[in-house]
């Protein structure tokens, strides 16, 4: 009850910082939305100003600039095809082809509503369970880690199930491509062709926007306009009043939204884990969950809210072991860490007892950000919509501007706008042979992650693959693997045999 | 003659007034061209990613230097390869022009030159010319964990394999590490986590039985983890680790002091020929070090202050050496780990 006062108060209390809070939320859209920048690099570039205010500001500033880009990296990815981030690439799979057909402003309610509404049960999630999220990193190694991202790596035979050879080599393709790079243990250079530019790995944002946008771009010359000519009126048609409706639509799936940002939050403890495995993770179990799986892929607003929601969980699950244990869970939460630091503040467990103004206030900003969100984004949805019927003369230099910039901002290589290009031609050239981009890049994003935890906890065990099977957590995770994986299959075969009883 | 001289003094007198009227056009970038170093912001390389303790440490020491200097110190990371990414790419693709530094986590950062042939050579294209502190190498577990002295880890490293996380295989914590093993007949088995804070978190959350890394990374995580042992003896360190004792005081053996030092290094072109660059880089770090301020920036940031020494051009050299020597020695034992 002490605890909930706390809370309570320091809700309130947050609140009379509306006026950084603002700011932050449209800065963090706006970032979010173009590829390459993210939070922890718009962090980065305003440190001068958040190691020269005071603590609670500099904390509220970062918390809802870095909630806020959350949501904000759905929006290209639904309306052009281009996630801002690896988290949002799960969101192109439904997003993307519901903007196709005339249903970007539908598309983008489902994802600021899944987006808010994860980031708020998220948050509560957090708020209300934190001394028993903060064990959770005792019980998740690499083993569990191990099994938590094939989760997502099925997604690879969920999409060559349309064409299982096609599907499978993009995947593999994916795979080869995200082990260039210095072997993780003994840093051995592999594949990197001498080039100190990958010695880190193909770095994620230049495959991303090249799998995506460049070659994006090349369709969209080809094509005209996002929006395919039959549903053109679909789109104009869009209207602000009925954004009302879609919010009401979207809060039916309530349920779908609450798991899966609690899938994000989990997975959001774990460091070195993030938005890229939770997203994928929540769209293969909507997908094996939903009553109709067939139509994920096709443009249904379910493809959106899952990976949407979860995404957002994570925001709040990143936090948990930097507050709780002092470790950041990911590379945002490592720049605040330095932030906090530099302001004094030492985080551990006695940071809820010494600063319980700052431990929880972290939280409760968030919870406002999100709240804030709501006036702030939905009246722009139709705004922003109206972008798919932007003929492609006018959107395609934009585009490729922005992309470019992304592109070079992360690492400032003049070679990743290069890498961006090579990998538009590799995803023009799949788009073109049937051979699905998203496949391809699950590899590339999921690979390295696959190899680092699983190269770990053989080490640990000197290489007796045993260990995979040796923790109740993880054999309980791989029961529930091959349960999902058997769901599609069974449930075909007593779909078949209710037709043939008919 | 009076009329020529005259001619002359009008003519001289537009040369000068040309003269001066140029000279006072551009009198500030020739001014900022050739003496006044540094007249803008400098650019400072680390070889390890963000929020790691070379950044941390790395800010403190130029939130001093940039009220002497007068200048922003602005930084760009490149993590990779234990290192070999940062190295080339500040040695090949930075300016050699004094405005680009790198800050350098010297022993790991050592160990993997001299492991892994990269195309740079230290000190040839990489001078290390300033050492800011050195962190010893301390053996650490999880504040839950039942192994309570140095003595009961390696017990228990001779009953079974134990499992040690470590930031990265070229690490001066993986050699002692293994030195020990060699010297007890102990089978420690080195599991690297890719940097600090996943390497304490495997040993806090119980993944690996114990982690090696600095003690600075140990302090700073308090009540978390529990100090066994140390590698090198600070007794000024020792005292905020419980008076963990030294590995070579508990065994008898005859492991050499590990520690990591971190410091300041430069392209070696600039070192040798632009010695007004070099001058005032060397003084300027020198005064740091009796600021005061500077104490009050470690302090900020929970960093023990007692590690911080200055050690100049001829003490990194022996560092680069000792350590490039210490490292060829174990190399194939890193291999076959």
């Amino acid at each position: 009850m002490e605890q909930f006062q706390t809370i309570a108060g320091l809700f309130v209390y947050s609140l009379q910082y509306w006026w950084v809070m603002i700011p932050a939320v449209i800065l963090g859209n706006v970032v979010g939305a173009i590829p390459g920048f993210s939070a922890a690099n718009t962090i980065i570039i305003l440190l001068p100003l958040t190691l020269s205010v005071d603590v609670e500001v500099a904390l509220i500033f970062m918390m809802a600039l870095y909630s806020a880009s959350q949501l904000g990296n759905g929006i290209p990815a639904i309306l052009v095809n281009i996630p801002g981030t690896g988290g949002a690439a799960a969101t192109t799979l439904d997003g993307y082809p519901m903007a196709q057909k005339g249903q970007a402003q539908r598309a983008l309610v489902y994802c600021f509503v899944a987006s808010i509404f994860g980031g708020l049960i998220g948050t509560m999630f957090v708020l209300s369970l934190l001394p028993i999220l903060s064990q959770v990193g005792y019980y998740l190694h690499s083993v569990e880690m191990v099994v938590i991202i094939l989760f997502g790596l099925t997604l690879i035979a969920v999409i060559a199930a349309k064409d299982l050879v096609k599907g499978l080599l993009a995947g593999l393709l994916g795979l080869l491509i995200g082990a260039i790079g210095t072997d993780f243990i003994y840093s051995e250079p592999r594949a990197t062709f001498g080039l100190l530019e990958l010695y880190d790995g193909v770095p994620l944002v230049p495959a991303l926007i090249g799998l995506f946008a460049v070659s994006e771009i090349f369709t969209l010359i080809e094509r005209g306009r996002v929006v395919k000519d039959e549903f053109l009126d679909v789109a104009v048609s869009s209207k602000f009043s009925d954004v009302w409706a879609m919010v009401k639509e979207s809060m039916s799936h309530w349920f779908l939204m609450t798991w899966t940002a609690i899938i994000g939050v989990v997975i959001g403890i774990i460091p070195g884990a993030g938005a890229s495995i939770a997203s994928f993770v929540a769209y293969q179990q909507a997908r094996t969950f939903s009553k109709t799986p067939e139509l994920f892929g096709t443009g249904i607003p379910e493809g959106v809210a899952a990976p949407e929601s979860a995404n957002n969980g994570v925001t709040s699950g990143t936090l948990v072991p930097l507050m709780a244990i002092g470790v950041p869970g990911g590379s945002t939460a490592a720049i605040m860490m330095v932030v906090l630091q530099y302001h004094g503040v030492t985080l551990g467990p006695r940071l809820f007892i010494d600063q319980p103004e700052l431990a929880y206030g972290i939280f409760t900003a968030s919870l406002i950000t999100y709240l804030m969100m709501i006036p702030l984004m939905f009246p722009m949805a139709m705004y922003m919509s109206r972008v798919t019927t932007v003929p492609a003369f006018l959107l395609v230099p934009m585009i490729l501007a922005f992309t470019m910039l992304g592109a070079f901002v992360p690492r400032g290589y003049m070679f990743d706008m290069g890498l961006a290009v090579g990998f538009g031609l590799l995803g023009y050239i799949a788009r073109k042979t049937g051979y699905h981009v998203t496949a391809i890049l699950i590899g590339v994003i999921l690979g390295p992650l696959m190899e680092q935890y699983l190269m770990r906890a053989l080490r640990i065990s000197r290489g007796d693959v045993g260990i995979l099977f040796s923790s109740y957590i993880g054999n309980a995770l791989w029961v529930f693997l091959i349960i999902t994986l058997l769901i599609p299959f069974l449930r075909e075969r007593m779909t078949k045999s209710k037709m043939e009883a008919g | 003659m009076t009329k020529k001289f005259g001619q002359m003094n009008r003519r001289l007198l537009l040369k000068t007034g040309a003269a001066a009227g140029a000279a006072g056009l551009f009198a500030p970038s020739l001014l900022r061209a050739q003496g006044a170093y540094p007249n803008r912001n400098i650019n400072v390389v680390i070889a390890t990613g963000q929020g790691g303790g070379a950044e941390t440490t790395a800010r403190c020491f130029t939130n001093v230097l940039r009220t002497d200097l007068g200048v922003d110190f602005e930084y760009e990371f490149h993590p990779g390869a234990g290192g070999q990414v940062g190295y080339e790419l500040y040695a090949f693709k930075r300016d050699r022009d004094g405005y680009n530094l790198l800050y350098s986590n010297m022993h790991p950062e050592i160990i993997t030159y001299a492991t892994q042939n990269p195309g740079y050579k230290l000190p040839g294209d990489i001078i290390h010319f300033a050492k800011t502190g050195g962190t010893p190498i301390v053996i650490y577990v999880g504040a839950n964990s039942p192994i309570q002295s140095l003595e009961q880890l390696v017990d228990e490293a001779k009953k079974r394999t134990v499992t040690v996380a470590t930031s990265r295989l070229p690490h001066p914590g993986s050699i002692g590490v293994l030195a020990l093993g060699e010297a007890q007949g102990a089978d420690f088995n080195l599991i690297p986590f890719g940097g600090g804070n996943p390497t304490s978190m495997a040993a806090i959350t119980g993944e690996t039985d114990c982690a090696v890394l600095t003690a600075g990374v140990a302090i700073s995580l308090g009540e978390q983890v529990r100090v066994l042992g140390t590698f090198r003896d600070v007794p000024e360190f020792n005292a905020m680790m419980n008076n963990a004792p030294t590995v070579n005081s508990v065994f008898g053996t005859t492991i050499p002091d590990l520690e990591l030092s971190q410091g300041w290094a430069m392209h070696t072109e600039v070192w040798e020929n632009m010695p007004e660059v070099r001058e005032r880089l060397v003084t300027a770090i020198k005064a740091t070090f009796t600021n005061p301020e500077l104490k009050k920036q470690f302090e900020a940031v929970n960093y023990p202050y007692d590690g911080i020494e200055y050690g100049d051009e001829t003490v990194c050299g022996e560092i680069v050496k000792n350590t490039t020597e210490l490292a060829q020695r174990y190399a194939d034992r890193l291999r076959d780990s």
